[in-house]
């Protein structure tokens, strides 16, 4: 009879705090783990709720943009357009042709400047750390669009109902012409860094699979659900503003690693390039803002509306009860439901593998928490 | 085939990153050496909120309260009263700068262009109640243009 | 008299000069990494401190001096002060056995520019480097919390890995030396009149390949990387302790630095000795030759830090036990093939 001396192991229960630096944001994440393969994990989030949903309804439609831009505050004007659009929708007000195409160029060079901020971060994560700076330098460059247009550079209020604040500045279609022209150049330098590098192909492919079916089971969207497989867009199934008349690509994966979210999101940052350059082309002249009443109250009823922000399918669902003021607001963050993948995605890798695919969902706390 | 073999063996794809590197470290260098160098900004900047008087230097503000009924947080209140000329004025104008999101509501809601974004971003003080601002302080003249700096 | 002078005075004086210049060149180092990651980044460095910057290392050895030196309070106190001792102590000790240059005569006394020739110079350097792992484990497991313990267990089957792969990449350029004395291997690449380099590529590269892993440094710094571990086994640390570390870092890279120039890129023999007309290089002491060439693979563990991403720790193993070894092995038996058929 042999004795066992290995009666039973445990697995340690480990903590990511919410003060760590790769998750991007103050997330914290419970793991479960036997040597370094994670067994089971849970994510614990509302470190930065702010009660955004609530502060709403003691706010008029136009003194809520602002906060709107707190939600996801890398890419903020993506939050104002759904926002815009969403009481347009209640309201049944028309923008004029001028105004949706600025809106059209201000959201993709949005998307440009959210996707160089998640290559960076991720980059980082994983150690190249060069491209971070590179990323961070062409942001500047849209941050100085921006600061052109409306005056600031994060948090922008660029919107307002019925079209825009101000018509666009003297000299903007150069700068943003000139801006996109030497930008796909910088493009091909990241590929080069990172694209075919052994180390980082060792690192992202296979490591976070996520199948179509589960994808769709459990409600992603965005890149992350295109890198899966799924031809799922809002601006082709259900197209906004003047989507209808332009003419872009949308790229898919195949596998849905971390290694197909890298291309897929890379391949979008070609395709806004393209978009906004006929953008450019096709923009008429005329009125930045339809004739909207001084004070702003829409009828009765409730309305869901909305866009492909950069991170995925953001909504806002507005119930109004005919006052200055909306009665509840809900919104549909993106960065909330594609967390829920995270435990799914993380289940049999290593720890070493955990930063990685939290970088590659691309969640921003702002949003998960509200 | 082959090219794909040596590839793999003499790690181009690896040389291709690290002259990538290389190039970027002979380009030029994007640093702003604050506070010897500034950078140039743009003429629509939100800085810091200034009150305006018109040529003859009356004040341009007739306290309408638009600005206060536009703000969502409500950071501005003013007292105002009627002068010898039938017109109102504002007696006192008081602005909370610590809970000012600077996104131009109050601006835009303005009828005579009173109040208005300077180019002032540098509003660090030492002492809190510095933050709300006064009638006297708002204005941009030689008085003012030193208050920031000092504290 | 003359054995005071032969025997202690004279050695004491190149002590110092030993531990000065492994200081000196840590500092800069660490400035001009700092520099040179800036300038590749299109952002200028630190260049606020001194003339173009160069103080700041001594600022940050200063603040890490005067820092409050924070202990937890579960710690086993003796292996939680000795371990930065050890880690330390053996990334300075390896460098009395470095030769910089030839003999030359001062005061009618020829004096060597290396502190001490062993015979057996090579397995004591070696020796010596796996003895500071020790300080590694050991700084992990004192602290007793986890992300230390990770840190620790990882970086030691790390090293323990590549440690093999670097021995046996020795063993083929000792076929061409017949001798463990790093003097003796530089003077046989003089008889030889080539570098071993050139004609041992492969162990080169393993080489290298090992001592960047050895050093810890992207892209295969698993054991500290920030990003995934917060500080791996050194995140108790704080103040002189961690100083510690940090030089210990740096000094392994000067090593493994010095030990490839002199063992495959000729230690201070000038390129070329052949041609005739580039006989003008003979007046540069071989000094310099060697500190050119130590600048050259310095330089290039920074480039490669700052260009690419870091390795999974099980990818790390893999590289080290499925190619590197077995890739060493094969050189061992084809060189020596090779040296007898040419014998």
């Amino acid at each position: 009879m042999t004795k066992t001396y290995l009666e039973h192991t445990k697995e340690i229960i480990m903590n990511m705090g919410p003060q760590h630096p790769s998750t991007h944001g103050v997330l914290r994440i419970k793991l479960w783990l036997d040597g370094e393969t994670v067994v089971k994990s849970e994510p614990i989030i509302g470190y930065l709720h702010r009660g955004i949903e609530k502060l709403a309804e003691y706010r008029t439609y136009t003194q809520f943009m602002p906060i709107t831009d707190r939600l996801d505050y890398v890419s903020a004007a993506s939050n104002n357009l759904a926002w815009v659009q969403a009481v347009e929708k209640l309201m049944g007000i028309e923008v004029p042709r001028r105004a949706d195409f600025i809106r059209v160029i201000i959201t993709e060079l949005m998307r440009i400047a959210n996707h160089l901020v998640w290559l960076g971060t991720q980059a980082n994560d994983i150690g190249a750390v060069t491209v971070l700076l590179y990323c961070f330098r062409e942001r500047e460059e849209i941050l100085d669009i921006f600061e052109m247009f409306c005056g600031a550079r994060l948090t922008l209020n660029a919107f307002r109902i019925g079209g825009l604040a101000n018509d666009i500045p003297p000299g903007f279609k150069e700068k943003v012409k000139n801006f996109i022209e030497r930008f796909p150049k910088y493009i091909d330098d990241y590929e080069r860094l990172l694209s075919e590098n052994r180390i980082w192909l060792q690192r992202t492919k296979n490591v976070g699979i996520i199948t179509a079916e589960e994808a769709i089971d459990l409600g992603l969207s965005g890149p992350s659900l295109r890198a899966s497989g799924v031809k799922w867009d809002i601006r082709k199934s259900n197209p906004y503003a003047v989507y209808d008349e332009l003419e872009f690509d949308i790229p898919t994966g195949e596998v849905g690693d971390v290694y197909d979210r890298y291309k897929v999101r890379i391949e979008e940052m070609r395709q806004s390039v393209r978009i906004i350059k006929q953008a450019l082309e096709m923009m008429p002249e005329g009125e930045i803002r339809a004739k909207v009443p001084r004070i702003i109250k829409p009828p009765p009823g409730e309305v869901y509306h909305s866009i492909e922000a950069p991170k995925g399918e953001l909504g806002f669902y507005i119930v109004s009860d005919g006052s200055t003021m909306p009665y509840r607001v809900k919104i549909r963050a993106p960065s909330f439901v594609n967390l829920q993948a995270l435990s799914k995605m993380i289940e049999g890798h290593l720890v070493a593998d955990i930063v990685a695919i939290i970088g590659s969902i691309d969640i921003v706390l702002g949003e998960v928490d509200r | 085939m082959i090219k794909k073999i040596l590839q793999k063996i003499f790690l181009i794809d690896l040389i291709k990153g690290l002259l990538v590197t290389l190039k970027y470290f002979f380009l030029g260098k994007i640093t702003v050496q604050y506070p010897e160098e500034k950078l140039k900004l743009q003429p629509r900047f939100r800085g810091l909120l200034r009150l305006y008087k018109d040529e003859q230097g009356n004040d341009l503000c007739i306290a309408c309260g638009q600005c206060i009924r536009a703000c969502p947080d409500s950071l501005i209140s003013i007292y105002s009263e009627r002068g010898p000329d039938k017109k109102l004025r504002p007696v006192t104008w008081t602005f909370n700068l610590s809970r000012c999101m600077f996104c131009g509501l109050c601006v835009e809601a303005c009828p005579t262009n009173a109040i208005r974004f300077s180019h002032e971003y540098e509003l660090a003080v030492y002492d809190k109640k510095k933050l709300y601002i006064h009638k006297k302080d708002m204005y941009l003249d030689e008085n003012t243009r030193k208050y920031f700096k000092e504290s | 008299m003359n054995i005071f002078i032969d025997y202690i005075l004279i050695p004491i004086i190149k002590i110092f000069i030993v531990i000065t210049f492994v200081f000196v060149a840590v500092l800069i180092l660490i400035w001009i990494e700092r520099r040179f990651q800036g300038f590749v980044q299109s952002r200028l460095g630190p260049n606020r401190v001194g003339p173009q910057g160069i103080l700041q290392s001594v600022a940050d050895a200063l603040k890490l001096l005067t820092k409050e030196d924070v202990v937890p309070h579960q710690v086993d106190k003796f292996i939680f002060n000795l371990s930065p001792v050890i880690a330390f102590v053996t990334a300075l000790v390896v460098f009395a056995f470095i030769p910089f240059g030839t003999e030359f005569a001062i005061f009618g006394k020829k004096i060597s520019l290396y502190l001490a020739d062993l015979n057996v110079g090579l397995l004591f350097i070696i020796g010596f480097n796996s003895i500071g792992v020790f300080g590694i484990i050991l700084g992990g497991w004192a602290a007793k919390s986890k992300y230390p313990l990770l840190g620790s267990l990882r970086s030691a089957s790390q090293m323990i890995s590549y440690e093999v792969a670097l021995i046996m990449s020795l063993v083929s350029v000792l076929f061409f030396t017949h001798s463990l004395s790093l003097v003796e291997i530089v003077k046989a690449q003089q008889e030889m009149k080539v570098w071993f380099g050139f004609i041992q590529p492969v162990a080169l590269f393993i080489f290298f390949v090992a001592g960047v892993a050895e050093s810890n440094r992207l892209p295969f710094d698993l054991p500290e990387a920030e990003s995934e571990l917060v500080g791996g086994f050194h995140t108790e640390y704080s103040g002189m302790k961690f100083a510690f570390y940090f030089v210990a870092e740096f000094a392994h890279v000067l090593f493994f630095s010095a030990l490839v120039t002199i063992l495959f890129f000729g230690g201070w023999l000038r390129p070329f000795p052949n041609v005739n007309w580039l006989s003008f290089l003979d007046y540069i002491p071989p000094v310099f030759w060697f500190l050119g060439k130590l600048a050259f693979f310095v330089f290039l563990f920074m480039w490669m830090r700052a260009t690419w991403p870091r390795y999974r720790y099980d990818q790390l193993e893999m590289i080290s036990w499925k190619w590197l070894i077995p890739l060493a092995l094969a050189n061992i038996f084809i060189t020596g093939f090779i040296v007898i058929l040419v014998k």
